[in-house]
């Protein structure tokens, strides 16, 4: 039973990895397509059309694949100042509730971008200059906050597991 | 139930999660949600956290935020940092306090390459604190100089904090970049002097740095040259117009990593090293949005800006009272909240209030910014105080914060400064593209 949570947990943090080096490719990416847009703009006169399309979709990507990563890493900026005040007790329990309701309410936008995603595939949703579709993205934004959702999970449990702990 | 009393609701519960250790924008998140539930239904309140959700992340002003950290990083890994500092050494390190003026200098020049105040602070002082250090330095002024120099960090452009107001307030990011421009300038140059009284009352707080000949001093400067021009060349587009803040963000970051690359200082593991932190930091900021995305059509749902705005009308206080006592309150806010979060939290609470009384847009973005930054140095919770902290594990946090006063009454000056000049705010956005 332990084996097999480890090997999940496992298995998210190799996923969470993986998409965050698929973030950075993204990032150099978009700074290769805007130098280039910028000087086939200035010095060849033949600006890339559509390329904020581009960009902005690319940006989705670029942000929902390091979330999960960044999320497990504890990157996300919080108020620490509190945490003795508040004891080994609300430290638990802020710890506690703030994951459980940050999973529900992730989770909730996941279900609701995979709809969209379906919905924008069913009726071939697309951007207005390059018609590019546009359900990929929103099942990328559903699959980086699912993952993000696992990794609140997985943390839940192991302070569930660990216990209210001392400073 | 009363919206506004829903609202407030939802305010004190957004503290009482951060105060339990909720990340600050998952409690924006959740108070945003669970407020639209309350008011409109579950079925509204999933339709906002789609929607600002998906224009938070597809949005194309925020792309700025990752390329200028990308930049950043990719300069210090390259450690392009130090040449900044070696060559401002050089220039000013034989006056009084030279090398406190000279890490203020370095962090002002990092600061055009890094929009993070944490970042510029860590950046320049691994390489000024070991050297002020080394020569004798107080260390109330060393780490004062250098908490305080990495403030301008958020001011000078490019700026994560005049990014992350624009996208609240919807003003023009390239705008705020240069209304950004000479109050960092400003501030620079009194934090400069604030070096030079205290190394004039306490000279051996401050003593003179070795004399460097001139053809060195040229040659550190020539060293620090090709940075300078990347700097002058993306913050000069936005400018004069040439690139939106967009792609002068796509040239800078591209510039740097092509001059890390032909110097040899950038290695594939450095790089990737940068590379990460980045997607990280851009992830976290871009959650950031999301929460304020989400808490922002609840506040205007309960109509607290509005309420807030009219409370204060009736105070009889006049635009400026009302001005100094949101400034009082981010003082207070600031010795608890860190610069982004407090940003994020009170803008779209304080913005309408001030629309309302009729100020600036862009000059108040500066004015936040720069009160945001104060807090950023106030104890109890001063992140750049704790960041030289551990880079001077040695040296008291209280001797820290001692040190860091002279800088804050610096600080305040340039504050009242700007709020009776506006224009030192609002010349160069006001003559951009002339």
């Amino acid at each position: 039973m332990a084996l097999a949570a480890s090997a999940r947990s496992r298995a998210i943090d190799r996923a969470n990895l993986i998409l965050a080096m698929a973030a950075g490719i993204s990032l150099l990416f978009m700074v290769v397509l805007i130098s280039v847009g910028v000087v086939l703009r200035y010095l060849f006169a033949t600006p890339i059309l559509g390329i904020n399309e581009i960009v902005q979709l690319n940006s989705v990507a670029v942000v929902m694949l390091a979330l999960p990563w960044a999320t497990a890493e504890g990157a996300h900026v919080r108020v620490d100042v509190l945490d003795r005040a508040i004891g080994r007790f609300g430290r638990f329990a802020g710890d506690v509730l703030s994951r459980a309701l940050s999973a529900f309410v992730l989770a909730v936008l996941v279900l609701r971008a995979a709809l969209k995603a379906l919905d924008a595939l069913k009726y071939g949703d697309a951007t207005n200059m390059l018609s590019l579709p546009i359900w990929p993205f929103y099942a990328i934004l559903s699959l980086g906050m699912a993952l993000c959702v696992l990794v609140l999970i997985g943390q839940l449990v192991l302070i569930l597991r660990e216990g209210p702990q001392d400073e | 139930m009363n919206e506004v009393i829903v609202g407030l609701t939802g305010i004190g519960a957004l503290f009482v999660l951060m105060a339990f250790r909720t990340p600050v924008a998952f409690a924006m998140l959740l108070v945003g949600f669970f407020g639209m539930w309350v008011l409109s239904g579950l079925k509204s309140a999933g339709g906002v956290l789609l929607t600002e959700s998906y224009a938070a992340v597809s949005g194309y002003s925020l792309i700025v935020v990752p390329m200028f950290i990308l930049l950043g990083n990719v300069a210090s890994a390259a450690g392009f940092s130090r040449g900044l500092y070696d060559a401002a050494f050089a220039w000013v390190g034989r006056f009084r306090g030279g090398l406190a003026s000279a890490s203020v200098i370095g962090c002002a020049a990092f600061s055009a390459v890094s929009g993070s105040s944490v970042a510029t602070a860590v950046t320049i002082g691994k390489v000024a604190l070991p050297e002020m250090k080394r020569l004798g330095y107080g260390p109330g002024l060393a780490c004062g100089a250098v908490a305080a120099g990495g403030t301008l960090g958020f001011l000078i452009p490019p700026s994560t904090g005049f990014v992350i107001y624009a996208i609240l307030t919807e003003e023009s990011i390239g705008r705020l970049f240069m209304a950004g421009v000479l109050p960092g300038l400003l501030l620079m140059a009194l934090f400069i002097v604030t070096v030079w009284i205290i190394s004039v009352l306490d000279p051996e707080a401050g003593p003179r740095g070795p004399q460097v000949p001139f053809g060195e001093k040229v040659r550190l400067l020539l060293q620090a040259l090709p940075l300078v021009a990347v700097i002058l060349m993306s913050i000069g587009g936005i400018y004069v117009g040439i690139f939106t803040p967009v792609e002068a963000s796509g040239i800078g970051a591209a510039l740097v990593i092509l001059l890390a690359l032909a110097s040899g200082k950038m290695t594939t593991r450095t790089f990737q090293g940068a590379l990460f932190d980045t997607v990280k930091t851009s992830a976290m900021l871009y959650m950031v949005v999301i929460g304020a995305n989400v808490l922002n059509p609840f506040l205007a749902v309960t109509h607290i800006p509005t309420t807030l705005g009219e409370g204060l009308a009736g105070l009889g206080l006049g635009p400026y009272g009302a001005l100094a006592v949101i400034v009082l309150a981010y003082v207070v806010l600031g010795m608890f909240l860190d610069g982004l979060s407090m940003l994020v939290v009170t803008i779209p609470i304080v913005f309408p209030i001030m629309m309302q009384n009729g100020f600036d847009p862009i000059w108040f973005g500066v004015v936040a910014v720069i009160v945001v930054e104060m807090g950023m140095i106030t104890p109890p919770v001063g992140m750049n105080v704790f960041v030289v902290k551990g880079i001077a594990p040695d040296v008291p946090m209280t001797t820290i914060f001692r040190g860091v006063l002279p800088f804050l009454l610096a600080m305040f000056i340039c504050l009242i400064l700007i709020v009776i000049f506006p224009q030192i705010a609002l010349f160069l956005p006001n003559s951009m593209f002339d």
